[in-house]
Order: C-alpha cells, then structure tokens, then sequence
C-alpha cells in the first residue's frame, strides 16, 4: 500500500541512506558514507538490479518514485553517492 | 612578559588550531532536487560547530539560469539550514527565484557558499559521465563484443567472434525493462584445420524481451524470441522464460564470490529445416514441436582493484555460466571430427540433453575493454553443434547505454 503525496515523510538525507543501506544484503556491514556498496554485497549488476528494485519499491511504498536509472549503485559507489542519487531525483 | 608571551603563543596555538579545523572542512558538489525548494550539500571532514552550521546568515546561495551568461541572482533561503550528522549533509530550503517557475532546477547552476569561519563555497555538479557505463558480463551489457584470432599451421586462420546487442530500457518508474536483443556467434564449432577462412554465424538469436526483480529473484519473459543458423539454414520460433534466483555471495576485503541458479523454459517450433548440413544430406521431418526446460546456473569471482575506480572496480573478474537444456522433442545436435586431415560433420537427432559452458577471465583494462581468455565447452541451439574444450584469447568490448540499470 504506497503513501499518498499528503502522507508521505519528508525525504531527508538520512531516510535516503537509511534506505540505500537497508537495500543492500548486508546492511549489518555498513560503517560510514564513504563506504562502498561492494562490502555491503552490492557485487555485480545482478545484485545492483537487486539492490535498484528494493531502494524503488521501498520509495513507492512511502510515496516517492524514482527511475532505477537514476538510482546510482553497483560495487565501486559508495553509499554517500547513492544515498544522493535518490534524495535528488525521488520525486 | 613571561605572562604575555605565554598568552601569545596560546593565542598563536589557538588560530591553528581554528585553521586546520577549517582546511579539515569541505563541501561537496550541491545537489539540486528536482522538486524546487530543497538543495542539499554534503561534506567532509569535522564541521564547525552547530550555531555556526544552522545559521542562515553564514550561507548564501545564488543561482543562474539557463544561457544567463555570468548573471547569478542571489536565492533567498527559508529558515535555518538542518544539519545530519548521520549523513554529514546540510538541508537548505530555498525560496524560488524569479524565473524558475516550473521548470526543472537542475538546469539551472546553483552556487552555495558558507561564509563563517574558514569561508568555502561549492557549486553544482555539472552532468557528467560518459555515453558508455562498463558492464560486467555478456548477459548485463548492452553492447559485447568479444573477439578472437587462432592462427597455426596446417589452417587458415580462424575467427571467432562472440556478440549481443540490446535496447532495453526501463518503462517509465516501473522497475518493468521491455525491449529488444539479439547475440550472434560466428565459427563457435570451427576447428582446426580448415581449408578456408569463413564467417559463419552458426548460433543467432533475436528477441523481445521483459525483466524485473522482485526481492532476490529476476524474471525474464522472452514472448518473441528466434534461433537462426546461417552454416546451414535452420530457423525456430521458441517463446521463453527463465526466473534466476541470486542469494549467494560472499563478500571478502579484496575479493567476492557469487552463484546465482537459474531454471526457465524455451517452446515453440521449427520455422525452416536443413535439407543438407555440411555436404550430406539429413532428414530431419520430424523436428517441428521444440519443448526445453533449461537450467543454468552463473558463478563469479571478482578481484577489486587496490585503487578502485567506481567505474571499474575490479582487477580480474573470472565468471563462468552454465546452461543445460533438456529436451522433449527431439532436434539436431552436430558432432565434429577429423578424418584423414579433413573435418567431418556427423548429425545426431534425438533428446539428449545439450549442456554449454562458458568461462571467462577478464582483465580490464578500461571500464569498457578487457583482456579475455574464455574456456567454452557444448553446444548452442538451434543446430546444436558441439564444440570441444576451446580456449582462445582476445579483446572484449562491454557497455551498457544510457538509461539502462
């Protein structure tokens, strides 16, 4: 059941890493910004489909919507970077 | 004076102190949403205290349109800028300029500046990045080609050449990919001797296809897709679908290891039969119905670069796929052999089941060219002609468009 635009929480900063971060298969691992996605098993493009899928079904269901194109993932960015990705480009 | 100077030097300790703590502080590029109103600046190092963060009066932003030439207008700020220090990154709320209206702030060029102490002031980023992203096998890339040269003595040279080509966007938001591929494969079964140099695509498919994940699971739909060989002409018609699961990999300091399974199914029918294959002739009249369920299986293990570049992170990347389709209907399988020095065909047509292995280790080079040395083994429908252990060298090209992934 998504949000709708009047419910949905302000997307800040660190709901967006929240959500890069518990997006990937190990968020347990995360440690800090600069971080890249491969230690937190973003390996390949197989797992950045993944990955891209739950940062975008986890938008849709608080009322956002995000290309995965726009979405930057994959094994050398870093969290920080794709954190930015989807607080610039949710809409 | 003893005292003076030990005031002195506290004082002299003291604004070093304040400058290296200001050098230690950067902004990153701004980031402009899409939605007017909110821009956002990430930083580095230990920021300035929180008064000094929060306060309006310590930042100023300008902005300059599109084709504004030099004139940047200053953007009046709403409220006091938030810090997070979870992110480290600065939220400020902006009033519209004059001019902007509904159009997309990102096209025009924003310009942030804290002016407390140790004064710095970042822009926003400019798009940047290439037409070509790098890929990281075959089967993700828009664009492969992989090439390769066998040349000995007693042969013509052989080519082999190893391509896909794809267009398949994502739909709107969706998570939904639609569009349309094609591989081809030329002189994958060729050996050793031969007599002349050819190109023979003998494994060309083309189709139409959707994918999406859900969880750890990819769905693939291929509801038209066709198998053509040119060697000796043959044409199916076979609708597929295959669902891979990805839940394995196991992530080192240097290195990561991954094993995705996969099981889907292929069925349709022949189009267009061989009456001859290599010189003799076949009869071939009951291939018509094709019936497959494949299982595949693709296992990986990847070697970070020691420096590693977020385009190309990996030094070595070592992956291998397997295919195994297993048939309902019988259809041709291709074996080749050398008899008194010359190369013969023999044409099998049953059920058994037709296995393919590919195992390449890549050394990139660039994000987009690798250094590749593939182990192929099996065969490749729709004639299925098996090739022998073959190990060969050469050059592979992977991209990925824009828009894709």
């Amino acid at each position: 059941m998504s949000a709708t635009p009047a419910e949905r929480p302000d997307l800040t900063p660190d709901l967006c890493q929240t959500i890069v971060v518990k997006a990937t298969a190990e968020p347990a691992r995360f440690t800090n910004r600069s971080q890249d996605l491969f230690d937190l098993g973003v390996v390949d493009t197989t797992q950045q489909q993944i990955h891209k899928g739950r940062v975008q079904t986890v938008l849709s269901k608080i009322g956002y919507q995000i290309a995965q194109s726009d979405i930057s993932s994959g094994p050398g960015v870093t969290v920080g970077a794709s954190s930015d990705s989807v607080l610039g480009n949710a809409h | 004076m003893r005292i003076s100077r030990f005031v002195l030097a506290l004082f002299l300790l003291a604004l070093l102190a304040a400058g290296l703590h200001a050098d230690d502080f950067s902004l990153n590029p701004v980031l402009v949403r899409r939605v007017a109103g909110q821009l956002f600046v990430s930083t580095k190092g230990t920021p300035p205290p929180l008064s000094d963060l929060e306060d309006r009066n310590h930042w100023v932003v300008t902005a300059k349109a599109p084709g504004a030439g030099t004139t940047s207008i200053p953007v009046e700020l709403q409220g006091s800028p938030q810090w997070s220090a979870t992110s480290s990154t600065l939220t400020l709320n902006y009033v519209p300029p004059p001019g902007l209206g509904s159009a997309n702030p990102r096209t025009w060029t924003w310009k942030v500046t804290y002016t407390g102490p140790g004064g710095i002031s970042a822009s926003s980023a400019a798009a940047s990045g290439t037409f070509f992203s790098g890929a990281r096998s075959k089967t993700d890339a828009d664009i492969y080609v992989s090439g390769t040269l066998l040349a000995g003595e007693g042969t013509k040279p052989i080519y082999t050449l190893d391509s896909r080509i794809g267009w398949v966007p994502e739909w709107k938001d969706s998570g939904i990919y639609a569009g349309v591929e094609s591989t081809v494969t030329i002189n994958s079964s060729a050996k050793p001797p031969v007599n002349r140099t050819q190109t023979d695509p003998d494994s060309i498919t083309a189709d139409a296809t959707i994918h999406f994940s859900k969880s750890d699971w990819i769905f693939s739909i291929y509801p038209l897709k066709g198998e053509f060989s040119r060697r000796s002409p043959d044409s199916n018609f076979v609708p597929a679908a295959t669902v891979q699961w990805a839940p394995i990999k196991n992530v080192g300091a240097r290195g990561a290891i991954a094993f995705y399974p996969s099981v889907g199914v292929e069925g349709g029918r022949n189009l267009d039969k061989p009456s001859t294959i290599d010189g003799q002739a076949v009869n071939l009249n009951s291939y018509n119905g094709i019936v497959r369920g494949v299982l595949g299986a693709f296992a990986a293990y990847y070697v970070r670069a020691r420096k590693p570049d977020p385009g190309n992170p990996y030094q070595f990347e070592i992956t291998s796929t397997f295919v195994d389709r297993v048939l309902s209907t019988a259809e041709p399988f291709l074996t080749t052999s050398v008899v008194n020095g010359k190369s013969a065909t023999k044409v099998n047509f049953g059920t058994n089941p037709r296995q393919y292995v590919e195992t390449d280790l890549t050394w990139n080079i660039t994000p987009l060219l690798g250094l590749t040395v593939k182990d192929t083994w099996g065969s490749l429908p729709p004639l299925f002609a098996l090739t022998g252990q073959q190990v060969t060298i050469g050059l592979t090209f992977r991209a990925k468009l824009p828009g894709h992934h």
